[in-house]
């Protein structure tokens, strides 16, 4: 089960409306290296994980890739929000707004919705950690692009945060995978 | 990092299991495998430098 904070991991506070780079975010939301690819693919892939340090690992970890939904929602939304419609066409953001108006949908850049196709969940846990750190390096390397792209500070400061915690989750999963080799193969160390 | 050096691994569930004395890599690494060094845990930021940063480990920041 879960409890709920009410404040975003990291807070969030754009002052200046810029609709392209929501739509440039949005990819995080509901693309295929976002948040809640992420978020899905750990916390269905714990079951099947043979160790409790693993089965701990993927649930902190989908917990909190739900905690940068959250903040890539946010984002989208302040960057969104009370832009008037014919300004959203002036910068081309207009199919967006006609079919979603300024609300945030699961879907990346490109308006293709959110798939479960862009995950996998395998009995197998080392098929499953493999695919975790290939999962990190391309979310780490999409907040690389997005930060090449923004010149806003309070754009850039989120995004170099939930990039950090990529590389986090890096290092953590290949922890995993080494106790989970080890505990499996039961060879001389643990 | 020396591969020698020796991490302490806190197990089970939310830490709270037997620590264990691992090598940071295998002694013996075999083919075909990917390996992440067990990290070995030094100084930590502040409170208000880790959120600003997104960890409180300094060797984490990349
Ligand atoms: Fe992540």
């Amino acid at each position: 089960m879960w409890f709920y904070d009410k404040k975003t991991q990291y807070p969030i506070k754009i002052k200046k409306p810029d609709p392209r780079m929501a739509i440039a975010i949005l990819t995080q939301y509901g693309g295929p290296n976002g948040e809640l690819a992420a978020s899905l693919r750990y916390l269905s892939q714990r079951f099947s994980m043979p160790t409790k340090e693993a089965k701990a690992t993927l649930n902190d970890i989908g917990t909190e890739e739900l905690a940068h939904l959250e903040m890539i929602g946010t984002m989208v939304h302040q960057l969104m929000d009370k832009v008037p419609p014919k300004e959203l066409e002036k910068l081309h953001v207009d199919t967006n707004y006609v079919i979603h108006g300024r609300a945030v949908y699961p879907s990346d850049s490109n308006g293709v919705p959110f798939t479960a196709a862009y995950i996998e969940s395998m009995e197998d846990p080392i098929a499953n950690l493999n695919e975790d750190l290939a999962a990190e390096e391309k979310a780490r390397a999409t907040y690389d692009y997005l930060i090449s792209i923004a010149d806003d500070p309070d754009v850039i400061d989120p995004l170099r945060f939930l990039r950090e915690r990529e590389v986090v989750h890096y290092q953590r999963f290949g922890e995993t995978l080494r106790i989970v080799r080890e505990t499996m193969g039961k060879k001389k160390y643990y | 990092m020396d591969n020698l050096n020796i991490a302490t691994v806190y197990t089970g569930n939310n830490c709270t299991g037997e620590p264990i004395m691992i090598p940071v890599m295998p002694v013996r690494p075999e083919l075909a495998r990917a390996y992440v060094p067990y990290q070995l845990y030094n100084k930590i930021f502040s409170a208000q430098e880790s959120l600003k940063k997104g960890t409180v480990f300094p060797e984490l920041v990349k």
